[in-house]
């Protein structure tokens, strides 16, 4: 295999046709220059090799997003990973085929809520990638935020050895100080004491929260991603009104039908089974 | 996200071919209310409010995989038609978002393992919305019936706040005469009622999803879809008789001792 060169407006198109949305660059001294991720999981120790990581995203719709738990959630949940799974690993066929020697991560490789809960970390951290290459910011719940979507996509790296220029970090901070996914986090995993930018994640508590939604067909839980204020999405979809969420359990308490719920209960009622806290309207 | 940009039909549709689909068509979300088959709760604004617009779209499922009765088979062509229209759906919906069009995608039917039996419903029919968006027709047997592969395909929604002109829909009966060999066909007799005056059957879908129970021999059932005589993929696949469909159907109850019902419109017939 020859090595035939690469510019990058090439390998973004390449992403996008393979169905990604974002794509950013971010060569590997980034993680050493910036040491959030501990030296175990920067991507020089995965693969020495590598010179360059390419992250993709891909949108989750408010739509669904807020109306979780539910099926529909789920099976969005499923065919992102599948989409970016299958992305990443024909990006780096394409480069391979350039003679330029690349791997895909696997998005989140936990397998099911019961590894995660044990072992806790990922072998990649997807999120910070992101930020490195310029796609966006980890914000206080621990999710990349990015301007168009918040937090509401899904990630994804290839790691090559081919050098390329990085992307320009987002200079604009959209995490703010609400704390509203630290408010609202129905395991209440995430803390942050005084002064921290991101909050701690209880992971097992977060884990354990997915697998409870997923014995139901209804994981993934989201609503530190729901609840966020940051994103164009808010506008697109006419849901910029995040106190919703906040009011729900009160709302439907006091009335199971409670009109400006109807449309995520109908989500929520369908295709999974029953939770204890769905209101008797949708059981 | 930029400003809205204008997308005609013609676009879209162009965007949802290269994706995969195969047969796309668009329901102006006014004809649930119109037309009244589904109550307001399976309407497309009691999903999301914004909804103007749905697009409905298929891709077939090539008969003689349907006729097959090896079940490994049968379900690969199911599971990957499946995660095609998923994923030509949400991709759909990217393209109208990346356009400030409003939008995102109904998953194909889906059911978590076991949740058919307490609640036999989806969050949304793609089966009404097909017909609402002129792609087909709502036959006896409750599926969409095409010109092109009479009920063999799936099913997948997107929903979008673009408003866009629908596509005619069919005349009531082009495609769907009544023949009745579906409700004939039916391991489970899921299918009844009266065809000089219903326009299509009662369905019982207990007795549909209960055939994994009723059958211990595997065999992979879509008898209602195979047996249908509409559809130019018949011609295509050179498998124009129906005959020993029914052969085999007595077979397979064989193979299952399980007696032909004897108040079964094919059984009393013959």
């Amino acid at each position: 295999m020859s090595r035939t060169p690469l510019p990058k407006p090439e390998i973004i198109r390449h992403a996008r046709d393979l169905g990604a949305e974002f794509v950013g660059f971010a060569p590997v001294s980034r993680w050493d220059d910036f040491a959030e991720v501990p030296a175990d999981f920067r991507p020089r120790a995965i693969w020495p090799l590598a010179k360059t990581v390419i992250v993709i995203a891909v949108p989750l719709w408010l739509p669904i997003v807020e109306a979780a738990p539910s099926q529909l959630g789920r099976e969005q949940y499923i065919i992102t990973n599948e989409l970016l799974d299958e992305a990443s690993y024909r990006l780096a066929v394409f480069l391979n085929r350039h003679g330029h020697a690349a791997i895909n991560l696997p998005r989140d490789g936990q397998g099911e809520p019961e590894v995660l809960a044990e072992t806790t970390t990922a072998i990649f951290s997807h999120v910070w990638a992101g930020q490195l290459a310029g796609l966006g910011v980890v914000g206080r719940n621990r999710a990349l935020l990015t301007k168009a979507y918040g937090p509401r996509q899904r990630l994804i790296s290839v790691f090559t050895d081919l050098e390329l220029e990085g992307d320009p970090f987002l200079t604009e901070d959209f995490c703010g100080d609400c704390h509203d996914c630290e408010k609202i986090c129905p395991p209440r995993a995430l803390t942050s004491r005084a002064g921290q930018r991101h909050a701690d994640l209880n992971l097992a508590a977060c884990a354990g929260e997915g697998k409870r939604l997923r014995a139901a067909f209804r994981n993934p839980c989201g609503f530190c991603i729901k609840v966020c204020p940051v994103g164009e999405d808010r506008q697109l979809f006419g849901s910029t009104n995040t106190k919703k969420y906040f009011d729900e359990a009160a709302a439907l308490a006091a009335n199971p039908n409670a009109p400006q719920y109807q449309d995520w209960l109908h989500i929520r009622k369908y295709g999974g089974f029953p939770l204890p806290e769905d209101p008797v309207s949708i059981r | 996200m930029s400003p809205p940009t204008p997308l005609t039909k013609t676009e879209i549709v162009a965007e949802a071919k290269r994706l995969g689909a195969v047969l796309v068509g668009f329901a102006p979300v006014g004809r649930w209310a119109e037309h009244g088959d589904l109550s307001w709760e399976f309407d497309p604004q009691r999903l999301w409010p914004l909804t103007q617009t749905v697009i409905a779209m298929a891709v077939p499922s090539l008969l003689p995989i349907t006729e097959f009765t090896v079940p490994a088979v049968y379900r690969s062509q199911y599971t990957n038609t499946n995660q095609l229209l998923d994923e030509v759906a949400y991709r759909l919906s990217a393209f109208l978002n990346r356009h400030g069009h409003a939008a995102f995608n109904i998953c194909r039917d889906g059911y978590g393992e076991g949740v058919m039996k307490i609640r036999p419903i989806a969050v949304f029919s793609h089966v009404w919305a097909g017909h609402y968006a002129g792609i087909g027709e709502v036959g006896w047997n409750h599926c969409l019936v095409t010109r092109e592969f009479g009920p063999r395909h799936r099913l997948v929604s997107v929903l979008t706040a673009l408003k866009l002109e629908g596509d005619p829909m069919l005349e009531e009966g082009s495609l769907c005469n009544k023949c009745l060999l579906c409700q004939k066909a039916c391991p489970t007799m899921a299918f009844s009622g009266n065809p000089r005056k219903d326009r299509r059957s009662n369905m019982n879908k207990f007795a549909c999803f209960s055939r994994r129970d009723k059958f211990k021999v595997p065999q992979a059932c879509g008898y209602c879809l195979k047996v249908c005589p509409v559809g130019e993929d018949r011609k295509l696949y050179q498998s124009l008789k129906v005959n020993h469909y029914f052969e085999e159907r007595k077979a397979f109850f064989a193979a299952n001792q399980v007696s032909l019902d004897p108040v079964h419109p094919l059984n009393v017939k013959t």
